[in-house]
């Protein structure tokens, strides 16, 4: 818990393309949201070369027989961009067609789905929106990808489908695109979400509970909040979405425990984004639930203060780490991190925060991803004596917090996690429709996918409408529509953002 | 609702259908039917406290949203059947619900439903029956047939419907409440409601009111604020936006307010609000903080920024190794670290205890000035009378061989060494002897790496040694003396010194380098005394040790040995090795000691000359490496 309003305190990658790709065809996703899949400045490089290739092998298939030189040149052009991506572990990538819009994987590719228009019509126009093509694709197979874009009788999937299949092509898979989301089953996440949401309450009893230990003088069982924190590894493994999103609920009235939870549920999926394994994570969760339990020693008057703290006061205040640290000193045969994160939330990664560190030892990872995740459900609640922060001027104020008050790599994963944009942020359309952040975009921080809620008007629509705003105009290449701004939920009239996500 | 309330739903539902099924089989004298709706009633009560359940009546079964509940309980399923064969399109429970209204509704669920449709409806039914906590929505949308707002049903009306009758009402409403007193349609309609339903209603035609376009909204609110000629306001209307969630009303509010020129408090003020929802709107009309950071530009270019830093892998590595090195299994240290830290701020017997558990996983993680601090503050805890025990059991956590053996371990890679001796140390005994242990185990050239740690543990060092020298174990023996002469405490030499009538002649010649190694008064006296062992081998390693370590302060002893008479007691061979000794020494002293004996002549035989011969060839020659002309 950040403990004055002035002071402020994160969908995200770490499996391999072929994990990626193992995960997805096995249908069970990753654990939290998967990280762009071209992440870095290379990957983007050569999947871009891919669709380049492809697509200028297209152009002279149309000009030349594929027995041509220059078609010849082009498509050995295309299995070398593929060998390329073989070298980062992708054993196959899909080119998906979406709402006109090119993706490699689920990667948006904005300009190319403008230069490469004559390709991405003629994919369509005979049934195609998916193609995913192996390492193991030769110049041949590759040439009678080309054949059948030439054949104008072939208008269904099925018809080029068979083409490919009759003439022996094992390394390029033609499919239909209908989302870009893989198979969602929809029982399945309102079974998650639900069973997350029963998480969340039950958290929030445990959480009382071991506050009333804790205002007896000690914290010595734990084990229903490992359950908890169990409970919601279990949900983020299945459905990181589901998760994540519970952080949008905001209880007013007992600020401290949901803001407990909160954070334990930033905490599990960003250090699931981090590559942290389950034992640390339950560890993580677990002290992310009790970092701040020495509050149970401050008045509540000072804890509520909307007034400047006395020095007095404020003594009082930042002595609630230590305080944390000496009620949890006794769970350290279940696990010692609680009382480490307890006592050293607040240290700062540069060190000039509280308590006074004892030599030069930095703060644990643990208390690093607790202070940020802190910092950011701190800022975007309201309280009592204070308004929220919205989402995306809390994550500035984070990354302007880099290197100092913050872990700057911890920092920009968690934006990294949450997007610019994070799920639960209402925003402003550039239509002046108000709309609900329900799902990042790994690929494309800016452009998230939303609810419509409410027209330009003000009138609320009967069913939100869902919107990828990765989607491009044809035309102009640029995305149908965009965030205009963010806006805080409650002055847009938006009271539970959580049964939009 | 959430699934989470389904099984208590289906749980209740269950109960109802037990009891309608009951009434259908048990005449009216018999307890079971009765006994059967009081469960319902219970458990009812106890499903509706948060406030309405509202079940969707199908055919097949009840439903909360879409989804099916009860769908697998054929007496579930009838009562569905029979309600919906009423027309029944919503099942209604409000919180109070009472035994006789669910005997009513059972009386109507078993009554015929021609007969029923035939006298009025189910609902009227209820109605009749004074049943008030139950309702039933038929599915119709109109409630009777009179125009606008009274004529809807408002339980299940289109919301769009519903809006376009609310503004036509209100705008009605405005325009005769300038010229006398208005009425007001949306109390009435509601007023005509059952309890149960009442709530329904409210919470729709506010639902409603989001349909319209924010501006029609705010005239509809103005509208209802607006007295009439008798200075009532369109209560009904109020009610209906009092239901609005806070964060829609709060908006709502602002904008009126905006509109008219006035606080948004006025507005508040003249709602009758529940406290929580006047709680929040306090909060939310409050304006918005001055500290919102726009750090000088544009919430696009701003996010821009954002997206192109969060790009940048420059944080991969460090992060990695952060990562590398979080698992809580490697905690140890800083967890002691953090629980001597709250033992200057807090220290009771827990701390002490604390920091006793951390200490000896921290000390085989190499965290050693980290447990030295702790073994420092444990010092000064133990000055306080009560927490003594504590002290002597946290500090004998350490008393851990398997642990120790960790220490010395680490101790030969850690730069922070010397501090590993503080910690062995403070396991007295038990540290030192684990040291011993490792140091034998050691090679020889990683022996000498433990010499940090030896330092200043030389007492419980010589307290582990003795036992170890008396073992029939040469190697052994060997080893721990070449360990004390590095203690650098003079009173290693006595415990050497003991080795000297060691059987074994290796340990013998083992304490006799010892000593030599040593070189303290302490050392070189028992060295010297050493030179009369009754053992001759013994005492001519003694002489070639002295020579090799050219122990200047032994030559009068080394003379007194070259000229004792006792042929038994200084053979030629000792004899020899002195000389050889005198030699190696090379100082005056060993050059004047040389020629004394050579000077001697009662010595009788060949080997006595060749003795003395070799004496003065050995003096010349040290005269001449010195530069001095011979005598």
């Amino acid at each position: 818990m950040t403990d004055s309003p002035d002071r402020p305190e994160n969908e995200g990658p770490l499996a391999g393309p072929d994990e990626i790709a193992a995960q997805t065809v096995s249908g069970t996703p990753p654990m939290v949201a998967v990280r762009a899949p071209f992440a870095t400045p290379e990957l983007l490089t050569a999947a871009r070369e891919l669709v380049r290739t492809l697509a200028v092998a297209h152009t002279n298939a149309a000009l030349y027989p594929t027995t041509h030189p220059s078609v010849e040149g082009s498509l050995n052009e295309l299995t070398a961009a593929l060998s390329v991506l073989k070298g980062f572990g992708f054993g196959e990538v899909t080119i998906n067609i979406y709402k006109n819009t090119l993706f490699v994987e689920n990667q948006v590719f904005p300009e190319e789905s403008v230069t490469y228009r004559k390709l991405i019509e003629d994919l369509l126009a005979h049934g195609v929106s998916a193609v995913t093509l192996r390492a193991a694709l030769t110049g041949t197979e590759a040439a009678t990808l080309l054949e059948m874009l030439d054949e104008t009788l072939i208008t269904e999937i099925e018809a080029a489908q068979d083409y490919l299949a009759s003439r022996g092509v094992s390394a390029i898979t033609l499919a239909e695109t209908s989302t870009l989301d893989g198979h969602t089953d929809e029982e399945r996440t309102r079974e998650v979400r639900a069973r997350s949401r029963e998480t969340y309450d039950t958290g929030i009893t445990a959480m009382r509970d071991i506050e009333a230990q804790a205002k007896l003088g000690r914290v010595a069982e734990v084990a229903s909040l490992q359950g908890v924190v169990g409970s919601l590894l279990d949900n983020l493994l299945q459905d990181p979405a589901a998760v994540l999103g519970l952080t949008a609920i905001k209880g007013h009235d007992d600020y401290t425990l949901n803001h407990s939870i909160n954070v334990c549920i930033l905490a599990l999926s960003l250090g699931s984004a981090l590559g942290l394994d389950g034992d640390e994570l339950r560890s993580l969760g677990l002290s992310a639930l009790l970092y701040d339990i020495g509050k149970v020693r401050i008045p509540e008057e000072v804890l509520l203060k909307a007034g400047p703290l006395t020095a007095e006061e404020w003594q009082r205040i930042k002595h609630h780490t230590e305080d944390g640290a000496d009620l949890l000193k006794r769970i350290q045969l279940a696990d010692n991190m609680p009382m480490i994160v307890a006592y050293e939330h607040h240290q700062r990664h540069d060190l000039m925060g509280y308590p006074e560190p004892s030599g030069n030892a930095e703060q644990h990872l643990f208390s690093k991803i607790v202070a940020v995740c802190d910092a950011y459900d701190a800022m975007t609640t309201i309280r009592p004596f204070r308004r929220e922060i919205r989402p995306d001027k809390a994550l500035a104020v984070l990354m302007r917090g880099r290197g100092k008050a913050y872990d700057p790599g911890v920092t920009k994963a968690l934006v990294a996690m949450l997007g610019i944009y994070p799920m639960g942020a209402v925003v402003m359309l550039d239509d002046e429709s108000t709309a609900v952040v329900y799902r990042v975009n790994n690929d494309d921080l800016l452009h998230p996918r939303v609810k419509v809620l409410a027209d330009a008007s003000g009138r609320w629509l009967e069913t939100p409408e869902t919107l990828d705003l990765r989607i491009i105009d044809v035309e102009t290449g640029t995305s149908l529509r965009t965030i205009k701004e963010c806006v805080p939920a409650l002055d847009a009239g938006v009271d539970d953002v959580w049964q939009y996500l | 609702m959430e699934n989470r309330s389904f099984p208590r739903a289906e749980e209740a539902l269950r109960l109802l259908a037990a009891a309608t099924t009951a009434a259908r089989l048990y005449p009216s004298s018999s307890a079971l039917p009765l006994e059967a709706t009081e469960r319902f009633v219970s458990r009812a009560r106890d499903l509706a406290v948060g406030g309405p359940l509202r079940l969707n009546v199908s055919p097949d079964g009840f439903r909360i949203g879409d989804t099916l509940v009860g769908g697998g309980h054929s007496q579930t399923i009838a009562l569905a059947e029979s309600l919906h064969a009423m027309q029944v399109g919503q099942l209604i429970i409000a919180p109070g619900v009472t035994t006789d209204e669910a005997l009513a509704l059972i009386a109507v669920a078993t009554t015929d439903p021609a007969r029923i449709r035939a006298s009025g409806g189910p609902r009227a039914a209820l109605v009749a029956a004074g049943v008030d906590h139950l309702a039933v929505i038929e599915v119709s949308l109109r409630a009777s047939a009179q125009q606008g707002l009274l004529g809807l049903d408002l339980a299940t009306a289109p919301l769009d419907e519903i809006a376009d009758e609310v503004v036509e009402t209100v705008t009605r409403r405005a325009s005769a409440a300038t010229s006398g007193p208005a009425g007001d349609e949306v109390a009435e309609a509601v007023s005509r409601l059952e309890g149960a339903t009442k709530g329904l209603a409210l919470e729709r035609i506010a639902a409603a009111m989001l349909r319209l376009d924010e501006a029609t909204r705010v005239r509809v609110l103005a509208m209802s604020l607006a007295a009439d000629t008798e200075g009532r306001r369109m209560d009904g209307m109020l009610s209906v936006v009092a239901t609005m969630k806070p964060a829609a009303l709060a908006r709502l509010i602002r904008l009126v307010a905006t509109t008219a020129g006035t606080d948004p408090g006025r507005v508040v003020g003249a709602l009758q609000l529940p406290p929580e929802t006047l709680k929040a709107l306090t909060l939310l009309l409050k304006p918005r903080p001055s500290y919102e950071p726009d750090f000088g530009q544009s919430s696009e270019d701003q996010a821009q920024e954002m997206a192109q830093a969060v790009a940048l892998e420059d944080d991969a590595h460090d992060l990695d190794r952060q990562v590398a090195i979080a698992s809580p299994t490697l905690s140890a240290g800083r967890a002691l670290a953090t629980a001597t830290a709250v033992s200057r701020t807090s220290v009771d017997a827990e701390t002490v205890r604390a920091m006793g558990e951390f200490m000896s996983q921290a000390a085989r993680d190499g965290a050693f000035i980290v447990v030295r601090e702790a073994l420092r503050r444990l010092d000064e805890i133990a000055a306080e009378p009560s927490l003594t025990d504590e002290v002597v059991t946290a500090r004998s956590s350490l008393a851990d061989p398997s642990v120790l053996g960790d220490v010395c371990r680490a101790a030969v890679t850690d730069a922070d060494a010397a501090i590993a001796g503080e910690i062995l140390s403070a396991a007295g005994t038990v540290g030192a002897e684990v040291l011993l242990d490792s140091y034998i185990r050691l090679s020889e050239s990683r022996r000498s790496l433990l010499r940090p740690v030896l330092r200043g543990m030389s007492e419980s060092i010589l307290g582990a040694a003795r036992p170890k020298l008396r073992s029939s174990d040469t190697a052994l023996v060997v080893a721990v003396l070449r360990i004390l002469p590095q203690l650098g405490d003079r009173r290693a030499v006595a415990v050497i010194a003991d080795s000297l009538s060691s059987l074994d002649e290796q340990v013998r010649f083992s304490a006799v380098g010892a000593l030599s190694m040593m070189r303290t008064p302490e050392a070189v006296a028992t060295l010297t005394r050493a030179l009369n062992h009754r053992e001759p081998e013994t005492q001519r390693h003694v002489v070639r040790e002295i020579g090799r370590a050219r122990i200047a302060s032994a030559v009068p002893a080394l003379s007194r040995a070259l000229e004792d008479l006792n042929v038994l007691q200084r053979t030629y061979e000792t004899r020899r090795e002195v000389i050889g000794a005198l030699e190696q020494i090379a100082t005056p002293d060993a050059e004047r000691a040389l020629r004394r004996f050579a000077q001697r002549t009662f010595g009788l035989g060949r080997k006595s000359r060749e003795l003395r011969n070799r004496a003065i060839r050995v003096a010349d020659e040290l005269a001449r490496n010195r530069g001095v002309s011979q005598p």
